[in-house]
C-alpha cells in the first residue's frame, strides 16, 4: 500500500494555508505531509523521499527560496520537483529567481484548486515515470551482468570442450540430420588420413563400412571404419544428438579399437589355450579318477573276496599272537563251530579255555614247541564249545605275522562229521558182511530145517503122540523158518535178478494181499495213487520190493487202533517216485525211532528185529531212500523213494 | 534123510503127500528118492 502512495510535502507557515492545500489534494494515492517552517521541511526531506514539494515563499526565518536552495544542494533531493506558492507581487525577477534556485513551477495565490490539483498530478505522474525508468534501468543492469557471467562461463566451457575435442584420442565428427559432416576434431586426420577440407561437407557414411544412420543414439556400438587408403579397422561408435537453434545435429565419437581388439583376441586365444589345457588336465584327472575308482573297486572286490574266503572257509580260522594266549581273530565258521553267538563272545578268550581238559597238556606242548620255533604237524584234539559240547577237531598251526606281531594262524577242521561218516561206513560195511554171511548160512539151514519140520510132523501123525512137545517143536521150527526167510532177503540180489517192474501193479497186489489182514484188525487201506504215475516202471526185484511194502504195512497195522486207516500215496519228486505209507496210529517215541533199523531191535514179543533192517537194505540195494517220520500219538509216515526207470 | 531106509523114505513120501505137508519137504524126499533110484516106486503107486 505504502509503495503505491506517493509522498507530497506541503510547506507553509500558516496553518490555514496548509489546510486549504490539504483539502484540495486529499486522495488515497497521496500521503500529505505538512511542514510549518523551512527547517521542518528540510528535516522531512532528509527523512523521506517526495514526489512533489509545495513551498510557500514567504516564511519567517528561512524563506522558501533559501529552503529550496538547500534542498537542491542535497544529491538525493536535487531533482524533486518543487512548486512555489506565493502571494508576492509577481515580478519577473522574483519568478526568475525562483526558477534559478530550482523551482519547477509557480502558483500564485489565490490559486485555482483544480489547476493546482492538475499540476500536482502532472508532477506526480512524472515522478512515477521517472521512478519506473530507474527501476527498469536497475533491472537491465542486473540482466546485463547476468548475461556477461553466462557468456564468460560459456566461453570457458567452450574452451574446455575444444581442448577436450582437440586432445581426445577419439575422433569426433559433427554432422547434420542428412549426414553432412559439419565439423571434426584433429584426431580424425590421424585416424582416417583425411584433412579437414577433404571431408567437411561430405556424407558421414564415407567413413564407415555400414551406414551409421540406423545406429541408435547414446549407445556404444562396435563397427568397422574405412580409412582414406581404403583400409579398414575396427571401431567403437557412440552417437549423441543435440539440438542447436532448432536444428538437430549429431556428434559421433569414433574410437579405434584395433589394439583393444588385438589384445582382446590375444586374451581370447590365451584363454582358449588355457581352457584347452585345463580341459585336458580335467580329462586326465577324470581318467585318473576313473582308474582309481576301478582300482578301488578291484581292491574292494578282492578284499571282499578274501574276506568271504576267510569267513566262509569250511575250516575254522583263529588268529592269536605268540606272546598272548588270547584269540585276536576268529572267522564265521569258527564261531559256528564253537557254537558261539558272535565273534565278540570269543575274541579275547584264552585259547586254553576252549581246549578240552584232557588235551590241555598236549596243547601246551604244541605251543611250547612253536615258541621254540619248531614246526608241528597237524594233530587232533578235543575242543569244548561255548555251550559245553565237545567236538573232535584236527588242528594245523601256521606261524605268520599279523598286524606287525608274530602270530599263529590256527586252522581247525571239524572232525565230528568225518568221524561220524567213518563210523557209518564201518557200520554199513559190517552190516553188508554180516548180511551176506547170514543169508549164506540161512540158505544152508533151510533144507535141514524143512526135513526137520516135515519129519516132526510125520512123527506126530505116525505115532499119534498127543504130546505137546511136537507142537512146541513145530512152533519153534516155524520161528526159525521166519528168521531164516528174512535173513535170506538180506542176500544181495544178483544183477540178473533186476527186472522192469510196474510199481502201480505192485502196489495193487500188495494192497489186495494185505487188505484181508487189515480188515481182520478193523483197519482200512486207502490208496491215493497219482493216476499220472500209473505207468511208472522201476528196475528192481519184484518180490523183494513187495516184501518191503508188506513189512511196512504189517507194522502200520500193528501200530493202528481199530477203525484206523492206512493211506498209501504216490507222488513224483524229480527222477524219483515216492511211496508213502501213513498211519494214524500210536506213533513211535523218539528213543525208539533212533534205534529202528538196528539188527535184532524189536518192540514186539514175537518180532525178529530184522524187518526194518532188511527192508532198508533192500531199498538201498535199489538205489532208493528210506525215511521214517513219526510223532507220538499222531501216527507214523514211512517214505520210500525209488528211481524211475521210465514212464 | 540119507540114513533113512528106502522103505521108510517111500512111506514118508506118501504120508507127507497124504497129510499135505510142505511142498519143500515133499520135494526134498523126491530128490532123495531119485538119488537112490527109487523113483519108480512112487510112480507105480501113484
Amino acid at each position: 500500500m505504502e509503495s503505491t502512495q506517493v509522498n507530497i510535502l506541503m510547506v507553509d507557515d500558516r496553518p490555514e494555508n496548509l489546510l486549504a492545500l490539504e483539502a484540495v489534494l486529499t486522495s488515497p494515492q497521496y500521503r500529505l505531509i505538512k511542514a510549518n517552517s523551512g527547517i521542518e521541511a528540510l528535516k522531512w526531506v532528509l527523512k523521506e523521499e517526495f514526489a512533489v514539494i509545495l513551498m510557500d515563499v514567504q516564511m519567517p526565518l528561512l524563506n522558501g527560496f533559501e529552503t529550496v536552495k538547500m534542498i537542491r544542494e542535497r544529491e538525493k533531493s536535487k531533482d524533486v520537483p518543487i512548486i512555489f506558492i506565493t502571494a508576492l507581487s509577481q515580478t519577473v525577477e522574483n519568478v526568475l529567481y525562483g526558477y534559478s534556485v530550482g523551482a519547477i513551477d509557480y502558483i500564485i495565490k489565490p490559486f485555482d484548486p483544480i489547476v493546482l490539483k492538475c499540476k500536482v498530478e502532472g508532477f506526480i505522474s512524472m515522478y512515477l515515470q521517472k521512478k519506473l525508468i530507474l527501476e527498469q534501468k536497475d533491472l537491465i543492469a542486473s540482466r546485463t551482468k547476468e548475461l556477461e557471467d553466462v557468456y564468460t562461463e560459456l566461453k570457458k566451457k567452450e574452451a574446455m570442450s575444444r581442448a577436450i575435442g582437440e586432445t581426445s584420442i577419439d575422433s569426433i565428427v559433427f554432422f547434420s540430420e542428412d549426414g553432412t559432416i559439419l565439423s571434426l576434431n584433429p584426431t580424425v586426420k590421424g585416424m582416417f588420413g583425411y584433412s579437414n577440407d577433404e571431408i567437411i561437407g561430405k556424407n558421414v557414411d564415407m567413413l564407415f563400412e555400414l551406414s551409421i544412420t540406423d545406429i541408435p543414439t547414446k549407445a556404444n556400438v562396435e563397427s568397422t571404419a574405412i580409412r582414406k587408403n581404403k583400409s579398414t579397422f575396427p571401431i567403437e561408435l557412440h552417437i549423441a544428438d543435440a539440438e542447436v537453434e532448432h536444428e538437430k545435429i549429431f556428434v559421433c565419437t569414433i574410437r579405434d579399437i584395433t589394439e583393444r581388439k588385438h589384445y582382446f583376441e590375444m586374451l581370447e586365444s590365451l584363454v582358449k589355450e588355457r581352457t584347452l589345457e585345463l580341459s585336458k588336465t580335467n580329462r586326465n584327472l577324470h581318467k585318473e579318477i576313473d582308474e582309481k575308482k576301478a582300482t578301488m573297486k578291484q581292491l574292494y572286490e578282492s578284499e571282499e573276496k578274501y574276506r568271504q574266503l576267510v569267513e566262509n572257509s569250511p575250516e575254522a580260522i583263529i588268529v592269536r599272537t605268540v606272546s598272548s594266549e588270547n584269540i585276536s581273530f576268529i572267522n564265521d565258521t569258527g564261531v559256528k563251530l564253537l557254537k558261539g553267538n558272535s565273534k565278540e563272545e570269543l575274541i579275547g578268550k584264552s585259547m586254553f579255555e576252549i581246549v578240552h581238559p584232557s588235551d590241555q597238556g598236549k596243547a601246551r606242548n604244541v605251543y611250547n614247541q612253536l615258541a621254540r620255533g619248531e614246526s608241528i604237524l597237524p594233530y587232533e584234539e578235543k575242543l569244548v564249545c561255548v555251550n559245553g559240547d565237545v567236538i573232535d577237531v584236527q588242528i594245523k598251526i601256521i606261524p605268520f605275522v599279523y598286524e606287525g606281531k608274530a602270530s599263529l594262524h590256527i586252522v581247525i577242521r571239524d572232525m565230528t562229521e568225518v568221524k561220524r561218516n567213518e563210523e557209518f561206513i564201518q557200520q554199513s560195511e559190517k552190516l553188508n558182511v554180516v548180511g551176506e554171511l547170514a543169508a549164506g548160512i540161512a540158505h544152508e539151514i533151510r533144507n535141514p530145517l524143512t526135513s526137520l519140520k516135515g519129519f516132526t510132523q510125520l512123527l506126530e501123525y505116525k505115532y499119534s503122540t498127543d504130546s505137546d512137545y511136537v507142537n512146541i517143536m513145530i512152533q519153534e521150527i516155524d520161528r526159525i523158518n521166519t528168521i531164516v526167510s528174512e535173513l535170506l532177503l538180506l542176500a544181495k540180489p544178483g544183477h540178473d535178478d533186476f527186472r522192469e517192474v510196474s510199481l502201480d501193479q505192485l502196489i495193487q497186489n500188495v494192497t489186495t494181499l494185505m487188505s484181508a489182514q487189515a480188515n481182520l484188525h478193523g483197519i482200512t487201506l486207502q490208496q491215493k495213487v497219482d493216476r499220472n504215475l500209473s505207468s511208472v516202471m522201476i528196475k528192481g526185484v519184484e518180490n523183494k520190493i513187495k516184501q518191503v511194502f508188506i513189512n511196512i504195512i504189517k507194522n502200520a497195522i500193528e501200530a493202528s487202533v481199530v477203525g484206523g486207516s492206512i493211506v498209501i500215496e504216490t507222488m513224483r519228486k524229480c527222477d524219483y517216485i515216492v511211496i508213502s505209507f501213513t498211519d494214524s496210529g500210536v506213533g513211535i517215541p523218539e528213543s525208539i525211532l533212533q534205534n529202528i533199523g538196528k539188527p535184532f531191535f524189536t518192540t514186539k514179543p514175537t518180532g525178529t528185529g530184522l524187518g526194518v533192517m532188511v527192508s532198508k537194505s533192500i531199498i538201498e540195494s535199489h538205489d532208493g531212500e528210506w525215511n521214517i517220520r513219526s510223532k507220538e500219538g499222531e501216527g507214523t509216515t514211512v517214505e520210500v523213494q525209488l528211481p524211475i526207470l521210465k514212464e | 534123510m540119507r540114513k533113512l531106509s528106502d522103505d521108510l523114505l517111500v512111506e514118508s513120501y506118501f504120508k507127507a503127500k497124504e497129510l499135505n505137508l510142505s511142498k519143500d519137504f515133499i520135494r526134498l524126499i523126491e530128490t532123495e528118492l531119485h538119488r537112490r533110484s527109487l523113483a519108480h516106486k512112487i510112480k507105480v503107486s501113484s
